[in-house]
Order: C-alpha cells, then sequence, then structure tokens
C-alpha cells in the first residue's frame, strides 16, 4: 500500500509537468471558400471588410475580410498582420470605414481610431478618442462621435458628446463640437454636418435630436426634434436624411423618420422598425430587430423602402425562408456593385457569428463563420493583399510620406548636431539617413536647417500628382502661434527618370512674399568656422558675409550649448544661394524684457503656418522657372526645403526652419 | 446610510464587548474559578470526515494555517470538483463554482445560517478572511446531518465557515492573540482575537482585522514573435475593516450562541485589462451587518429542538465615475438589502437507528436602489423540509424533500413574479460491506433549484419577472477507504473517489439585446456535466520528530452545453471549466519548524462554448511555498511564517483580461497571550 501510494504520487507529478503549457501565441488566421461562393476576378468591388465587436471585456473586436475575385473568406486577420500591435484590434468595435487607402476601425471601450491601409490591412496610426463610436468623412478630414463631452455641472446628469475633426494628414484632433447626448452615426451634406444623438444613458429621458453643425464654424447651428434615442443615418441623392429611432421602449416604438436637409426638419416616418440602415441606389434597406421579453418572441424584419417615392416595397427581403435561421440580425450592407445583400447574425454574443449573403432577389448565396458579433462592413475597389504578399520593406504601396533623404545641409544654428544628433564619426551619408529616420512613414521627428539657406532634399517612392485646383502636399513643420520659422520650398519633377533630382529639374514655388519687393533674388551668404574655445554665451560666434555686403553673426544661445557648425562637414567655410525674404520677427520690450514674434507669412512657405492649417499646404502649379514665370509640372519627385530669412532674434537666436514632414495628400484623401 | 468611518465602527464594537464582558462577569463574580471548564465540548465538532454520507472535504486548524491562503477562496481552491473564478488580487472577486452547476447553485453557511444575497445569489469567498476560520468544509448535496434548517436543504452544493470557538486551557481565563501579516500588493493586515471565559457556561470572543492593499502589481503580456508589454495592476486598492462579536452558552443537553458581525469596506474595481485600457477607475463601498443566534437542546431521547434566527443588512455603493476622462458609463447606484430569518429543527428519535426531522423555516428578503423604475421588490419564503435517516450499521439511508413556497411583492401587481411552489427530494445510500477494512461505499440523487436572483427579475431595463427556477438534478456514486499503519513509517493513508453526472436545466443566461443600454435574461441553458472527483491523503512519520503530510486532488469534468442541437456549438464544453484540474500539498514537520508546498494545476480552458483558438485560455500552475516556526518565550508563543506565491513566476489568467499576480510574498507574525 505504500508503494502504491508512492507510485501514484509519482505518476501524479509527472502528468503535471508533463503538460507544461505552450507559450501564447498569435491566433492565425483562417481563410476558406465558403460552399456556393463563385469567385468574380474582374469584379471592380474586390472585396469587403467586416469588423466583429467582440463582447465588452473579452478584447475580441476582430477583422474579416472576403475577397469576391478569389471567394476567399480571411478570418481574424488583424493580429497576424499587425503581430507587434499589443492587445490586437482591442475592446469592442463599433465603426468600420475606408476613405481613400485607408481603413478606420472605431474601437469603442479602447477608445480609438485604428488607421490602416487598405490593402492589407497594415497598422498605420491610431486616433485616441475615449468612448467613440462613429466615423464619417469630408475633404481632408475625419468625424468622429464620442459620449464623452464636456462634464455637466448637474451631477445626474449624463455627459454630453461631442465630434472630434481630425486631420487624416496629421491623424491629430483639430477641432470638436459638443452635440447631444451619446451621439452616434453621422452624415456630411453640403458644409453641414449631422449627427443622430441617443441619449442612451439618460433612460428613460432619452435625447430627441439630430444636431447639425456647420463645418466652416464648427459649431451647432441647430437641433433637429425628431423622436427619442436615435441611431442610424443614411442619405439618398436627394439629400433626405434617413435617421433610425430605438424608441423609448414604451408607448414609442422603433421607427425611421424623414429628415428634409432644405429646412432641417423632420417630415416624416416610414413606420419601419429599424435596427440597421443601409442607402443603395436611393434604395433604403432596413433590418428591423426588436425583443419582446414578455413573450419571449422574436420580431424581425427585412424592409426595402423607395426612398425616392417614400413607399415600402418588402418586409422581408430575404425570400427563401432563410430569416428562419437568423437568431439576432446586427449587420446590413450592399454591395454597390451587384446588389447583393450582406446580413449578419449575431446569435448569442459569445460564439462567433454567421454572414448570409443574398442575391438581390433576396435569396442565400453563401454563409460562413465570422468573429463574435459581426456588424460592420466596407467594400473596397482595391485588392487585397495577404501577409504573404506584403514585400517586408514596404509594407502598403506608395507611401505618402517621405522615403527617401538625398542631401541634409544645415547652416549652422542652434539645433544643428542635436536635431538629427550628431555623433564623433559620423558622415554626411550618415547624417542623411538620419535625416531620413526622422522624417520617413510619417515619424514626425524634428530635422533643423540651421540659418538662413539650410536645407533639405527629400524624395518619395512614387510621384506626388500634380491635379490642378487642388493642394497637393502638405509640409509639418513646428510653427505655432507667432513662431514661424518660413523655409522656401523647390520641387523637380525626374524627366529624365534617372532617380536623382538634375539641376535644371528644380523649380522654386511661389509664396505669398512673391511680389514683395523686400525679398531678394540670388542672395548668397558664407558662414565660416569658428575657432575651437569660443566660449559658451558668445555673441560674435559664426561669422557670416552675404552678397549684399553685410556681415554678421549666429550667436551662441545660453541654452544650447553644442557646436552650432555642422560637425561633419570638413570646409572652413559653406555658401548658400537663393531667395531671401524679410525678416519677420516683431520686438517688443516690457520691463527691460524682449519679446521676439515671429509672425507668419500669409502661405507658401515651410513651417510657417500651423500643421492643421490649409495654409501648410502646397500647390505644384506655384512653381516658377529661372525667370519666374509659372511652368506647369505634370508632378513631382524630389522637394527641397531650405531656410529663407536671415535673422538672429537676441536671446532667442537664429531663425531656423524645422520639418517633421511632408505627406502627399493625394494618396490620403478620397480619389 | 453613508460609509461607516472604520474607527467608529471598531470603537462601537469594543465598547459593546467590553460592557457586555464586564456585566457578564460581575454577575457571576462568585463563581468558582479553580474549576475547568471545557467549551470546546458542546460545539459542532466536525467528525470524520471520511464516513460521512455525502462527499465532504474539509480543512481545519493547522492544515488551515499552513495554506499559503489569505481568503477563504484561496483555501477552496485545494478542493477537488471545484473551480474558482479569480479576477486577481487580494481585493478581487472570487466566487466558488461547485461540479460546473454554478455559483448560483452554492450555499455558503457562516456558523450554520446562510449568508445571503437575494441581490444577486453570488457570495464573494474572497472577503472571507481566514483570521478566525477554524474550519471549511465543502459538501456536494447536503450536509449529512438530517438535524438541519430547511435552508440546508436546499443548494445542489454546500460550504460551511466553522469560526473559532473559545477554548482555554487551564487556569486561563483569556486568551489573546494578535496577528500582523504584510507583504506584496502592499498589504498591511492586523487583527486581534480575544476570548475571555465570562463564567463557567459562558465565554465571549472579540475579534477586529483591518486590511489594507494597494492592489498593486505588475503583470506581463507576451506573443511569441509578437508584442510584449509589461503593465501595473491598477485601482485594485482595498481598505476593509471587520469585527465581531461572538457569545457561546452551555446549557444542560444543549448550547447556544449568537453573533455579530460588521464589515465596512472601500475598493477599487480593476476592471478588464483590454487594449488602451489597463486600468479602470470604478469603486465599491460595501457595508454588512448581521445578528444572528443559534438554539440547540434535546429535550429527552424522543425530541431534540434546534433554532435559529438572523437579521442581516448589506448596503453597496457602486459608481462609475462619468466624470473621469476616460469613463464608459455613468453609475452612481446606491443599494439596501434587508434580510430576517428564522428557523426551526425538530428532530424525533423514533428508534435509536430511525430518527426523522422537521424544519421550517421563514425569510424574508428587502431590496431597495435608487435605480430608475425600480421594483422595490420583497420577497417571503416559506421552507419546509421533511428528513428522515435510518441507520443499520453497516446500511445507512436518508431521504427528504424540501418544499418551498414563495412570495413576492413589487412597486405594481403587475411587475410582480409568480412562483409556483417546489418540491425536490433527495435520496441517499451508504453501504459499508466489511466490519474492518475501512471501505464504504455512497450514492445519492438529489434534485434541487435555484431561484432567480431579485436582480434576474426586476434589474431595471434587463429584469424578466417571467422566469423560472433554474434545476440541478445530480447522481453520485462514490467509495471511501481509510487505513492506519501503526507499525510503518507511512502511516495512515485516505481515498475518495466519487463520479457523478449533473444535469442543469433552464439556466439563467444575461442576453445582450439589440440596442446596447438593455440587456435581457432567459432561461435559455442546459448543461450535463459528467465529472470525476478523487481525494488522495497520506502521512508518514521518520524517526520521533519528522512527519510528512500529503494530499492530492484530481478533478475531471466534461461540461457540456446541451441548449439547442440546431446551434453550431452544440455540446462545447462550457466556459471557464477545465477537463482536467488538480491540486498537491505536501507538508514537512520537524519539531517547531514547518515547511508546506503547495501545487495547483487547472488545464486548459475556453471562455465560450465556442471551444476555438479564439477563446482559449492557457493552462496554469501555480506553487506555493511557506515556511513557519513556532517560538515560546516567558509563555508567550508565537509564530512566524513566511510565503512565497506562484514562485516561478507565472504569467496566467483565470477569467480572461483578468491577470493574475506573479512571484509574491507575504509574512505573518502571531502572539498569544
Amino acid at each position: 500500500m505504500k508503494y502504491i501510494y508512492s507510485y501514484l504520487w509519482i505518476i501524479f507529478l509527472t502528468a503535471v509537468f508533463c503538460c507544461c503549457r505552450d507559450e501564447n501565441f498569435i491566433i492565425p488566421s483562417e481563410n476558406e471558400i465558403p460552399d456556393g461562393v463563385v469567385p468574380r476576378p474582374d469584379a471592380s468591388i474586390k472585396g469587403v471588410y467586416i469588423l466583429n465587436e467582440g463582447n465588452m471585456g473579452s478584447n475580441k473586436c476582430t477583422l474579416d475580410f472576403f475577397d469576391y475575385t478569389t471567394g476567399i473568406y480571411h478570418r481574424n486577420i488583424y493580429a497576424e498582420i499587425n503581430p507587434t500591435i499589443v492587445k490586437e484590434l482591442g475592446d469592442v468595435g463599433n465603426d468600420l470605414k475606408i476613405y481613400g487607402n485607408r481603413l478606420y476601425a472605431v474601437i469603442n471601450v479602447s477608445g480609438y481610431v485604428e488607421v490602416m491601409d487598405v490593402e492589407t490591412a497594415v497598422h498605420i496610426g491610431e486616433i485616441k478618442i475615449p468612448n467613440c463610436r462613429y466615423i464619417t468623412f469630408h475633404k481632408q478630414y475625419a468625424y468622429i462621435s464620442s459620449y464623452n463631452g464636456p462634464v455637466s455641472p448637474n451631477p445626474s446628469d449624463s455627459r454630453l458628446g461631442i465630434v472630434a475633426e481630425v486631420d487624416t494628414a496629421t491623424m491629430q484632433i483639430t477641432r470638436q463640437v459638443t452635440v447631444g447626448y451619446q451621439p452616434e452615426q453621422m452624415a456630411v451634406i453640403g458644409e453641414k454636418l449631422y449627427v443622430a444623438n441617443s441619449g442612451g444613458y439618460n433612460k428613460p429621458n432619452y435625447d430627441r435630436t439630430v444636431s447639425v453643425i456647420d463645418l466652416n464654424t464648427f459649431s451647432e447651428i441647430k437641433k433637429i426634434d425628431v423622436a427619442p434615442n436615435l441611431h442610424c443615418i443614411a442619405v439618398n441623392s436627394q439629400n433626405n436624411i434617413y435617421v433610425s429611432s430605438r424608441g423609448d421602449e414604451n408607448s414609442i416604438s422603433s421607427d425611421t423618420y424623414i429628415i428634409d436637409t432644405q429646412n432641417d426638419l423632420a417630415k416624416g416616418n416610414l413606420n419601419v422598425k429599424t435596427s440597421q440602415l443601409w442607402m443603395h441606389d436611393d434604395i433604403l434597406y432596413l433590418l428591423g430587430y426588436d425583443d419582446n421579453i414578455s413573450s419571449s418572441q422574436k420580431n424581425t424584419s427585412y424592409s426595402i423602402v423607395d426612398s425616392r417615392i417614400e413607399k415600402v416595397i418588402t418586409e422581408n427581403f430575404i425570400t427563401d425562408g432563410t430569416d428562419k435561421q437568423i437568431n439576432v440580425p446586427y449587420g446590413l450592407a450592399v454591395n454597390p456593385e451587384t446588389g447583393e445583400i450582406l446580413v449578419s447574425d449575431a446569435k448569442d454574443y459569445v460564439t462567433p457569428g454567421t454572414l448570409y449573403c443574398f442575391s438581390q432577389e433576396g435569396k442565400k448565396l453563401w454563409s460562413h463563420t465570422t468573429g463574435d458579433i459581426p456588424s460592420r462592413f466596407a467594400f473596397t475597389k482595391k485588392k487585397f493583399r495577404g501577409p504573404d504578399e506584403i514585400p517586408e520593406e514596404k509594407p502598403s504601396g506608395p507611401s505618402p510620406y517621405i522615403s527617401k533623404v538625398l542631401d541634409y545641409h544645415p547652416a549652422p544654428g542652434q539645433f544643428v548636431n542635436l536635431l538629427p544628433k550628431y555623433e564623433n564619426g559620423d558622415n554626411q551619408e550618415i547624417m542623411n539617413a538620419k535625416a531620413c529616420e526622422a522624417l520617413k512613414n510619417n515619424n514626425q521627428g524634428t530635422v533643423s536647417l540651421g540659418g538662413y539657406g539650410g536645407y533639405i532634399v527629400v524624395g518619395f517612392d512614387h510621384t506626388i500628382e500634380n491635379v490642378s485646383g487642388s493642394h497637393d502636399f502638405k509640409i509639418l513643420g513646428n510653427a505655432f502661434n507667432n513662431n514661424s520659422e518660413p523655409g522656401i520650398v523647390r520641387v523637380a519633377y525626374d524627366q529624365n527618370k534617372n532617380g536623382i533630382p538634375d539641376e535644371n529639374e528644380w523649380y522654386e514655388l511661389t509664396g505669398s512674399e512673391h511680389s514683395n519687393p523686400a525679398t531678394i533674388q540670388n542672395y548668397n551668404i558664407t558662414y565660416y568656422r569658428p575657432s575651437e574655445n569660443v566660449s559658451a554665451t558668445e555673441e560674435q560666434y559664426i561669422r557670416w558675409s552675404d552678397s549684399e555686403g553685410q556681415e554678421g553673426y549666429i550667436s551662441k544661445v545660453s541654452y544650447h550649448i553644442q557646436s552650432y557648425y555642422p560637425q561633419w562637414v570638413t570646409n572652413q567655410q559653406m555658401s548658400f544661394t537663393g531667395t531671401l525674404l524679410r525678416k519677420n520677427a516683431v520686438v517688443t520690450e516690457n520691463n527691460g524684457i524682449k519679446n521676439w514674434k515671429l509672425t507668419p507669412f500669409d502661405w507658401g512657405y515651410a513651417d510657417n503656418q500651423p500643421n492643421n492649417s490649409t495654409a501648410a499646404e502646397f500647390d505644384i502649379d506655384w512653381a516658377i522657372d529661372k525667370n519666374r514665370n509659372p511652368i506647369t509640372l505634370p508632378g513631382i519627385d524630389f522637394i527641397m526645403i531650405y531656410t529663407g530669412v536671415n535673422q538672429t532674434c537676441g536671446w532667442i537666436g537664429e531663425t531656423s526652419t524645422e520639418v517633421l514632414g511632408i505627406i502627399d495628400l493625394h494618396l490620403i484623401q478620397k480619389q | 446610510m453613508v460609509h461607516i468611518h472604520n474607527h467608529v465602527v471598531v470603537c462601537l464594537f469594543f465598547l459593546l464587548y467590553i460592557c457586555t464582558s464586564y456585566t457578564l462577569c460581575a454577575d457571576n463574580a462568585e463563581t468558582d474559578s479553580t474549576r475547568i471548564y471545557r467549551l470546546q465540548e458542546v460545539v459542532f465538532k466536525s467528525r470524520v470526515l471520511t464516513k460521512d454520507i455525502f462527499p465532504v472535504q474539509s480543512l481545519s486548524g493547522e492544515k488551515l494555517e499552513k495554506l499559503n491562503a489569505h481568503s477563504v477562496a484561496d483555501a477552496i481552491r485545494y478542493f477537488s470538483g471545484v473551480q474558482i473564478k479569480d479576477y486577481g488580487g487580494i481585493g478581487g472577486l472570487k466566487t466558488v463554482n461547485i461540479r460546473s452547476m454554478g455559483s448560483n447553485h452554492v450555499g455558503v453557511f457562516y456558523d450554520g445560517i446562510e449568508l445571503g444575497n437575494a441581490q444577486n445569489g453570488v457570495i464573494d469567498l474572497g472577503r472571507f478572511s481566514l483570521d478566525n476560520m477554524e474550519a471549511i468544509s465543502l459538501y456536494n448535496g447536503q450536509k449529512s446531518n438530517i438535524f438541519q434548517p430547511a435552508k440546508d436543504y436546499g443548494s445542489s452544493g454546500s460550504v460551511y465557515l466553522q469560526s473559532k470557538v473559545p477554548f482555554f486551557d487551564t487556569d486561563k481565563k483569556y486568551n489573546i492573540r494578535t496577528t500582523f501579516k504584510t507583504g506584496s500588493f502592499g498589504l498591511a493586515n492586523p487583527s486581534i482575537l480575544w476570548e475571555q471565559k465570562l463564567n463557567k457556561n459562558i465565554s465571549s470572543s472579540f475579534s477586529a482585522e483591518y486590511m489594507y492593499t494597494t492592489g498593486r502589481y505588475k503583470f506581463r503580456y507576451k506573443k511569441i514573435d509578437g508584442y510584449d508589454t509589461t503593465a501595473i495592476r491598477h485601482n485594485g486598492d482595498v481598505k476593509a475593516l471587520r469585527a465581531e462579536i461572538g457569545l457561546f452558552g452551555l446549557i444542560p443537553d444543549g448550547n447556544w450562541r449568537t453573533r455579530i458581525y460588521a464589515y465596512n469596506s472601500e475598493r477599487g474595481y480593476p476592471g478588464a485589462v483590454v487594449k488602451n485600457r489597463f486600468s479602470n477607475e470604478d469603486r465599491q463601498w460595501d457595508t454588512n451587518f448581521f445578528l444572528q443566534s443559534s438554539f440547540r437542546k434535546k429535550f429527552n431521547t424522543f425530541y431534540s429542538l434546534l433554532l435559529n434566527g438572523k437579521f442581516a443588512y448589506d448596503y453597496l455603493h457602486y459608481l462609475s465615475d462619468q466624470r473621469e476622462a476616460e469613463s464608459l458609463n455613468n453609475i452612481d447606484n446606491h443599494y439596501k438589502q434587508q434580510e430576517g430569518y428564522i428557523s426551526a429543527a425538530n428532530q424525533f428519535t423514533i428508534f435509536p437507528f430511525w430518527t426523522t426531522n422537521i424544519s421550517i423555516d421563514f425569510l424574508w428578503n428587502r431590496l431597495d436602489a435608487d435605480l430608475i423604475d425600480f421594483a422595490y421588490p420583497r420577497r417571503f419564503s416559506t421552507l419546509a423540509a421533511f428528513a428522515t435517516a435510518l441507520d443499520f450499521n453497516k446500511i445507512k439511508l436518508q431521504a427528504s424533500i424540501l418544499g418551498t413556497f414563495i412570495k413576492e411583492k413589487a412597486k405594481t401587481k403587475e411587475n410582480t413574479a409568480h412562483h409556483n411552489p417546489q418540491y425536490t427530494p433527495t435520496i441517499m445510500i451508504f453501504y459499508r460491506p466489511w466490519e474492518k477494512g475501512g471501505v464504504n461505499f455512497r450514492a445519492f440523487y438529489k434534485k434541487i433549484f435555484r431561484l432567480p436572483t431579485l436582480n434576474d427579475l426586476y434589474y431595471t431595463t434587463i429584469g424578466n419577472i417571467h422566469l423560472d427556477p433554474e434545476y440541478t438534478t445530480q447522481y453520485n456514486i462514490g467509495i471511501t477507504f481509510e487505513k492506519n499503519f501503526p507499525s510503518l513509517s507511512f502511516k495512515h493513508i485516505e481515498i475518495q473517489a466519487d463520479a457523478y453526472y449533473n444535469k442543469v436545466n433552464n439556466k439563467i443566461v444575461a442576453i445582450p439585446a439589440n440596442n446596447p443600454f438593455r440587456w435581457m435574461m432567459l432561461n435559455l441553458g442546459t448543461v450535463k456535466i459528467k465529472g470525476m472527483d478523487v481525494t488522495l491523503q497520506g502521512s508518514w512519520l521518520f524517526g520521533k520528530s519528522w512527519q510528512l503530510n500529503t494530499r492530492i486532488n484530481y478533478t475531471y469534468q466534461k461540461a457540456q452545453d446541451f441548449t439547442d442541437p440546431k446551434d453550431t456549438y452544440y455540446k462545447g464544453q462550457i466556459p471557464y471549466i477545465p477537463i482536467h484540474s488538480g491540486t498537491a500539498i505536501a507538508g514537512i514537520e520537524y519539531k517547531d519548524w514547518n515547511i508546506n508546498y503547495s501545487f495547483i494545476y487547472t488545464g486548459e480552458r475556453y471562455d465560450s462554448r465556442a471551444n476555438i483558438p479564439a477563446n482559449y485560455i492557457q493552462p496554469w500552475y501555480t506553487s506555493d511555498l511557506s515556511i513557519s516556526k513556532k517560538m515560546s518565550l516567558k509563555g508567550i508563543q508565537s509564530k512566524i511564517m513566511i510565503e512565497v506565491n506562484n514562485l516561478f513566476n507565472q504569467q496566467y489568467e483565470v477569467v480572461r483580461s483578468y491577470p493574475m499576480p506573479g512571484t509574491n510574498f507575504r509574512i505573518t507574525l502571531s502572539v498569544t497571550l
């Protein structure tokens, strides 16, 4: 008995230590062709992304992609494609949209918008907005609704909601506006943004309004009274808004209301229960789902309304009886090319759902298992490239950002040798690489060009197209109010396709100071290497002389004590030639302390206007030739920026242009 | 009721205690103090457990002290057939699920009277400290003794918490023990137990404990060829104060006891760790109070009476502050629960081999809350149990039937739930084939239900008054074996093995409705559980003073969802139930030294009945080690214990998105006067 017991112990311990656990692995995607799918290699809508919400607290929001050209359903692709992104896509997905070359997923509990490349679903960036709900776009901006607006002074009131305006180029919030309680879906018509307010936290006192926002002033100009607990918004070609109400669970039942945007008034209702809306060619598709607790009876409807005549065509567009298999109809979309209808079933919310695809006639074509709670869809005309098809170095096709630095030649300045940092032994090539690392892929590091004439030459992996009548690229700097350090921009079109900007390919862009008589052409300046033993606050630190017969010094400021002369340059002097802009500094004196204001020019210069301003954008049509005559270029491959003013402002030092990046506006905006 | 200040509570209790002690002492000033009274004999002492008719597991006294356990929940992890849901840290919610039937089916009894939570039916066992605990027992089915209140027949499985009962050595009139615990998570945990003999028949006990923890610990999420991030758990802090007074009395052929319990706490709710949200701001305040009394007397060989009574008040304030920058909710709710309970159990010994028991309990519950459209439910329950037991030495039989009659009242008549009377039976048989040999067989059948909780029925926006009770049916057969070997160094072995089949019908589940602000409750689920629990215990004695005690548990559970045959994941293993799990404890004693090693293994699980990779949760196993030494100095006994938990710093989750702490430490110092 003694031995039996000991043996049992040994068996137990062996068993326990043998069943060692594997390390945590990234869950791979599953790729299958659902039964009944006929691949269409010639499809113009190449595929559809599907966002699965995942139950709250589970961190199980996932992304699927159905490829119409191959018929393959790719399930749970995000984690595999982006293994280094901590905690994958996050907790509770709420909206999914494509704009330009980018895919945007709004993740509610994780409080951010995930920005991905539309062809590969590779992570590009994120926009943090707590309790964000839905997203819509207009021009270069994204508009994101969020429940977390200002806190009401009355503690029994819930917080008001907001809509945040985000510059798609910088992925930074530019403005925000307070709307109603718990705002949901939005639509832009003209220069107005319509926001459906739910007031879901205030049950039974739901919000009943649609907020109308003037996009120019970004302020709420009206609240349209509609019905309690508003949610979805769809717009038809006559600019009528269809907004769904969840009702008040009491006397007012769920319905769909119509808003006339001519006079911004609710003009009627469809008398159709609605939980989801989708507008396709002025035909409104509606999912209705109502759970009646007392009878445990589900009440679902699949309606079609012709919005041109406001007539209900059918209350069940599923004609083959498949609707009886659907437990909780949750998501709805219509393929803009084929008119096929996608309906997702969320089932019990804690197991994977099912996506059904119906023909226009309402016959089931195929179905497939999704992630948990499939809810939102985004169709794309771009061909999906899975992780195996993505080249390692270039993850996502043409990059809208700087991809190479050809030359970095700063003039002496207080940030030179710091931004980017010079280390012993660095040569020109290494400094170019360091500048490139700071600027490429929207890294938004800072590169300082030093005093007048210091320059950088950058290139792209594609030609930035010259689209007439619109701005083509944006230069990011660190200018803010009264802190403008203007840089002049030159562009080059690689006409001979030799991959480098030849001297005769350069053209300067005009700016607002183009015809200012104070602007000097063909200005030349020479800086002289300082002696080694200059003390830290030497005013006469680095001498310069110019073509105007002037002389002066770059002086050392007390808080930057490193050498201001580019350390990798071996020459005893350096010269720069170009256009010289007038001095923009204004000095005021207060109690003996001098304050310097670096006032901005109107337009056309780098590091001159704030990054969120359209005055930080550039148009290739501004290019002029050597004789200062306008020239039309098809596009540009290279950009050169050089510091355009020669001034030193007391204790704040010399004026030096800083560059944080360049963005091809066409690649990130809607095509 | 606003938060009572902790110090005020302690002072009040202390004053009350001094007063009662003094008065009782004064009354009995002339008591002969030279005689020795052993009050120990009057209390319900646990029997030799393996011979119990219903499967029972118990940890008591020294064994309990040696475990690396902070709370009752930590100790229960060492039982077989049990799953603890642990949300991490000292302050995290810990609930027990016996044999996969759901935590709502577990009755928790404190000194013989059930701890109620009519609101949500769940008792957080992480809040019950082991400081003044004498024994923890876990019964499958019900307690084997038929002489008990009707409530004790009313759960699928029960946990009995037995607090320490005063016991005095010769010539001693008091015992004072103070303990201080500190260690990881910023723990500061002083406690005091003062037992006083008041006269020859009455003694008292005062116990108070304060616990503070920051609840902070590091956790790490790492994926192969993927991300690797380490962060610190925040908002898991707890401040808790517990104070208790007990009076214990002896009467001819019987005894009585009464207890006042008060608990006050404030804690953070650390929340799920999801992307971009590694912490949470929600707070919770609790105040719990109860007064309970028990009286037992054998009037003659034919009739015995057991009376129990209780009044409980529970207050809960939950705040999810919308002013926090990243708030997701706007919750600022206050709940008040009151419970009144009286019970009479009457045992009739018809023949020495035949006893019957008739118990009648009345229970009154009231729930108030400041929710909009709240129903203000009151529940009146009458429980009547009839039980009979036959003991023919080799064969024992027990049968009982419980009748439950519920009436409820809510704000409006049409919104009041109606409950049909329920009659639920239990039958068991026990067979000892040989007088010697130590082998016993047992089997039981039990059908029981749990009522929908008041939250299930009335919670604003999700409650459903049309819910039916959730039923469980249990079949169990088992064998026990016990043998001593006085001549060997291997002294003792004990084996318990049970196989069972359980079924849960009408399972109440919450389903999110289409509107995100609204969920609903439905009687949707069916679960079938096939399982096996095995426990082995053995002890060795080497030489004169080296002693080795070991204990192994193994649990096999196939707990499948049988709700809907059309469902893709029909027959999936239900969430958080591992198929294999086990524990092992080995303790070495040498004179005043003690080393204890414990190991817990929980196999792979899924957090959804969809048993797919996305829902997979890795197995976890932790090793805990403790060393203690007893010292005696001038009659003052002291003990120091050092614990290292999760020795190999495993990063694991019991519940998805709730990371558990890695290696952590604790030091306990206690001094007894």
